[in-house]
């Protein structure tokens, strides 16, 4: 820097972080493991995410705090950068800095059990409320081939959908990760009919994200090629089990055999140091022995059972096997049940419109749609769609910028939630519940956007 | 965690209405039946204050003949505020000499007299009272605590209702509440309105209401900066430091110039507030739940459990010392129990005496189901729901117009009374001196009165059971009746277990255990999908299952 301009920028006033991602992991012998991912946004907010799963909106001043403290910064050092860049006494930057690094670590080591908002008294926005300029989870298309044929898929592409080479996939990990995106699925199709699907997944977590997979687990029954994912740094699985019954599964996936294939997989994956877990779709054709679907899920020694309803998109919009919202609540009791019974956790998933199937009320969380918002797909050839079920694309991610992406007339429909229906608009549930899933309301006659 | 609380407390920049306590002289005693103020926030960065406060005069008190309200700053002008009472313009207003800022109206020939009820009506204009928002660079924030009493002359509870009408242009999904959650939003000549409603509110405690809105509906220049800090010349001048300034060293005016043009540099220092996503208050638990959740002592909570399973006519009290009740057997069809009554029917041994092992194990459940229920939901808020309702099941029964309806009132919000702390001494104030039905299904739990107790002095009546056979139930002096109940459902909580101290003991060794460490991973992210949570105030993103 030319001597003037670096007396010059001794005049300057400071300003804000810049934007990007900040990573921090716990080492190899820590007790307790977790990752922290804080992104900055352009006007010096941030999101802090623990193990991008629990998500923290701080102000400027608690940002640039946690950009210190994930930059391991001892109290001293980050009181003197603090008390530099903000006026500010060093008692109280002091005060401020341990109590914010005592937050931060009681939550991250709080684990799931321990929710901020409930025992933390953490201040709370409204759910589904932040405003953000990139997701929190990214889901990576890679392929849409699959091994299996499921009548009720939802993707809504050919199969042999052009591919990106594992360079561009690389490109694509690279930008997620400039955007402050801390957390990738790999999914399709079947992410693991790419031959470089460990090379990705390694090359994710070496750039500091957390990784996933979503797989038909058919390929997850060979021991060695699970070892190379994990090795790879893969940090979570689900596996998709469509019943207990080898002939629905097999039915249901339109593949004879996938069923022995997949709880193989299932079984290799539990014996594994991996979180995993299964998901199910709820349909006229696997829902009368649910029961004994979960069952079978707890004596494979899953811990977690996921389902959702179909998802009105690609093949399923035909198929005819879907539940209405409206007849989803006793269903949802029994699986409540069936799952409390066999200790498993439950994950509901799909966003209902409230007054049709109360989530909350329900004890199964906050469901909301939150494509374009929370999270995005990118497809096999690079476009980015609002979720992995949502067929519009919204710009390539290589080659679009992504404000113009982001600001899609699609996606800020989608997140001001214009799809909601008349009725909507004067529920006191609007919030929480945003209308539904806008996919199944545009089957069920609801509004189509006209974009 | 006190720490934090203030931290907290402070994140969102104050930008307080402040206001002082209202009213003098000494005889003056009163009920504030009503604090409605409406707030209009303006383009040109006004806000119009307008109160309506409904004051009661007490029998035998002194007139009300002036009223002191406060405002939040001195930027209003004598001349913008109207004031009336009954529609009649009332003008002899002047600065208040005992709040300030604020205004002392004269009521005059309208002054409320003892006994009386009226409603004065007041306008004001206040400039400088939105603020930028700590949180966010685009938006405004506004503060409020509406005018509030001395606690010597008010009494009793108000009806507090805050509204925010916000400028016009804002949309209903942009305004941002504060810590307080609205009670209603809705629109009002074009402008979304914020409401907030507080049934049980003290005349004499302030409260504080906050929202913020997108400042770009604002004129320019009119959102005010918290000051960095207060320059008083004067002071300064007197001071030595001026001299100094004056004919101090041109090293010492670089050095402070240097120092000064650093400080200029820097960003202004907000707290450091963190935010989750979460619901707000958890509805939908029962009585017994929320009592859980308000940590009665257990033994309340099991009287709670107790007298829910007798009025329901599932089990009857046999004998009080020891503590023997029966239950009906096969239960009845149709009867809806929750799960922690079919645990305490469980533990209702051979002899009718309640086992305590099957009782602690039910509390254990009770307790783990109600943290569960309430993942992701605020504590703090949902307390606060659940002790409203309290006060306003005592409401109803206050309202209840005729002994039957007293009787009936109090038998279906039992439970929900007794949430209340002060549950002995507000039965026995709302008893003392009105004749209550007593309702059937307490003698339930006094089938053996004959024997323990004094025979209460009925006035038949007959009335249909709620199996629709008709039983005489009596009509007792409410005095009595409270003295029944009370005594009847303290004896009940002090023998529901034989020592309730090692009983709690042995509960919270199971539900507040030592802390440990939660499970561990050798691999990372263990549970790092944002999907993976099914806590209900996490925004769970939409999953990719579904295949």
């Amino acid at each position: 820097m030319p001597f003037l301009d670096r007396v010059k920028s001794w005049f300057e006033p400071h300003r804000p972080l810049a934007p990007g991602i900040y990573h921090y992991q716990t080492p190899p012998d820590a007790p307790q493991q977790f990752r922290l991912h804080l992104r900055v946004e352009k006007d010096g907010r941030g999101v802090l995410l623990i193990n991008a799963a629990r998500v923290l909106h701080l102000n400027q001043t608690a940002t640039e705090h946690a950009a210190l403290i994930l930059q391991g910064k001892r109290t001293d050092e980050a009181v003197h950068e603090i008390a530099r860049r903000y006026n500010v006494s060093r008692a109280t930057a002091q005060a401020d800095f341990e109590s914010l690094r005592e937050t931060i670590w009681q939550i991250a080591q709080a684990g799931e059990e321990v929710c901020p908002v409930t025992y933390l008294e953490i201040e709370r926005i409204e759910p589904l409320s932040a405003e953000l300029s990139a997701p929190y989870r990214m889901d990576l298309a890679l392929t849409y081939r699959c091994q299996n044929d499921c009548p009720h898929c939802y993707v809504g592409r050919p199969r042999d959908f052009p591919e990106l080479s594992t360079g561009q996939w690389k490109q694509v990990i690279d930008r997620c990760w400039e955007l402050g995106i801390p957390h990738l699925t790999f999914t399709g199709g079947e992410a693991t009919l790419r031959p470089d699907l460990v090379e990705l997944v390694r090359y994710a977590e070496d750039v500091g994200l957390v990784t996933g997979l979503q797989t038909n687990g058919r390929r997850l029954r060979d021991r060695a090629y699970l070892d190379e994912l994990l090795l790879a740094g893969l940090d979570h699985i689900q596996i998709t089990l469509e019943s207990h019954d080898e002939a629905v599964h097999d039915r249901m996936v339109g593949v004879p055999g996938a069923w022995r294939e997949t709880v193989e997989g299932i079984k290799t994956v539990v014996n594994a140091d991996v979180y995993m877990m299964t998901n199910t779709t709820l349909t006229t054709a696997n829902v009368d022995g649910i029961e004994e679907t979960i069952a079978f899920v707890a004596s494979l020694g899953v811990p977690t059972f996921g389902c959702n309803s179909l998802i009105y998109s690609g093949a399923a919009v035909a198929v005819g096997t879907g539940i209405r919202e409206s007849e989803l609540a006793p269903i949802l009791e029994r699986v409540k049940e069936a799952t409390a019974r066999h200790h498993l956790r439950l994950i509901w998933y799909t966003p209902t419109q409230y007054c049709e199937l109360d989530p909350v009320g329900m004890e199964l969380g906050v469901k909301g749609c939150t494509a374009a918002h929370y999270n995005m797909c990118v497809e096999p050839n690079g476009d980015v769609i609002p979720c992995q079920s949502y067929y519009v694309a919204l710009g390539n991610i290589l080659t679009d910028p992504w404000e113009a992406i982001w600001e899609h007339e699609l996606a800020r429909y989608l997140r001001r939630r214009d799809f909601m229906m008349e009725k909507c608009y004067h529920c006191p549930d609007q919030i929480l519940c945003g209308g539904g899933c806008p996919l199944y309301n545009q089957h069920h006659g609801g509004p189509t956007p006209t974009i | 965690m006190c720490k934090r609380s203030a931290l907290i407390g402070t994140t969102i920049l104050i930008v307080l209405a402040l206001v002082a306590p209202a009213v003098q002289a000494q005889d003056y005693r009163f009920n504030l039946k009503e604090n409605r103020v409406h707030l209009y926030i303006n383009h040109d960065g006004t806000v119009r204050i307008v109160y309506d406060l409904t004051f009661a005069c007490d029998p035998g008190a002194h007139p009300i003949d002036v009223v002191d309200v406060g405002l939040p700053n001195n930027t209003y002008r004598l001349g913008e505020i109207r004031a009336s009472i009954a529609g009649v313009p009332l003008t002899d207003l002047s600065d208040s000499p005992y709040v300030k800022p604020g205004v002392a109206v004269e009521l005059g020939s309208h002054a409320i007299g003892p006994g009386q009820t009226d409603t004065l009506h007041i306008e004001a204009i206040v400039r400088d009272l939105i603020y930028q928002d700590s949180q966010d660079a685009e938006y405004a924030s506004l503060e409020f605590a509406p005018t509030w009493f001395d606690s010597d002359f008010v009494h009793g509870p108000t009806r507090l209702e805050v509204n925010f009408h916000f400028p016009p242009g804002v949309t209903a999904e942009e305004p941002r509440y504060h810590k307080q959650e609205f009670t209603a939003a809705g629109f009002e000549d074009d402008r979304v309105v914020y409401t907030w409603i507080k049934e049980d509110a003290s005349g004499s405690q302030k409260y504080v209401y906050g929202a913020s809105f997108p400042k770009k509906y604002l004129a320019e220049g009119v959102v005010q900066k918290v000051p960095a800090f207060n320059l008083n010349l004067e002071a300064l001048c007197s001071s030595p430091l001026c001299w100094f300034l004056l004919f101090g060293g041109g090293w010492a005016f670089l050095a402070i110039m240097g120092s000064w043009s650093q400080k200029r540099r820097k960003m202004q220092y907000l707290p450091p507030s963190l935010a989750v996503e979460g619901t707000g208050v958890k509805r939908g638990l029962t009585a017994v739940e929320a009592a859980v959740l308000l940590e009665a002592p257990l033994n309340k909570v099991l009287t709670m459990i107790l007298f829910g399973l007798v009025k329901k006519g599932i089990i009857t009290v046999e004998s009080e010392k020891p503590l023997r009740v029966r239950a009906v057997d096969p239960l009845p069809q149709g009867i809806r129990l929750w799960p922690y009554e079919h645990r305490f029917l469980q533990a209702i041994g051979d002899n009718g005496e309640l086992v305590e092992g099957k009782l602690r194990e039910m509390a254990v459940d009770l307790i783990g189901d109600v943290n569960k229920k309430l993942t992701g939901f605020n504590r703090k808020e949902t307390r606060e729901y659940y002790k409203d309702i309290a006060a306003r099941a005592w409401q109803q029964v206050e309202a209840a117009g005729t002994p039957e309806l007293l009787g009936q009132r109090w038998g279906e919000g039992l439970e929900w009374t007794m949430l209340d702390e002060d549950w002995e001494g507000h039965t026995r104030r709302v008893f003392h001196d009105r004749p209550v039905v007593v309702p059937s299904w307490w003698w339930g739990y006094r089938p053996w009165a004959d024997q323990v107790g004094p025979a209460p002095a009925p006035a038949p009546r007959p009335t249909p059971s709620g199996a629709g056979v008709p039983v005489t139930l009596p009509t007792l002096p409410g005095a009595n009746f409270a003295n029944t109940v009370v005594s009847g459902i303290e004896r009940a909580a002090n023998r529901v277990v034989s020592n309730i101290e090692s009983f709690t003991d042995r509960v919270t060794q199971t539900t507040n255990p030592p802390p440990k460490p939660s499970s561990s991973s050798s691999r990372s992210g263990g549970y790092s999908c944002a999907c993976a949570c099914a806590c209900a105030g996490c925004a769970c993103a939409c999953a990719g299952g579904g295949r």
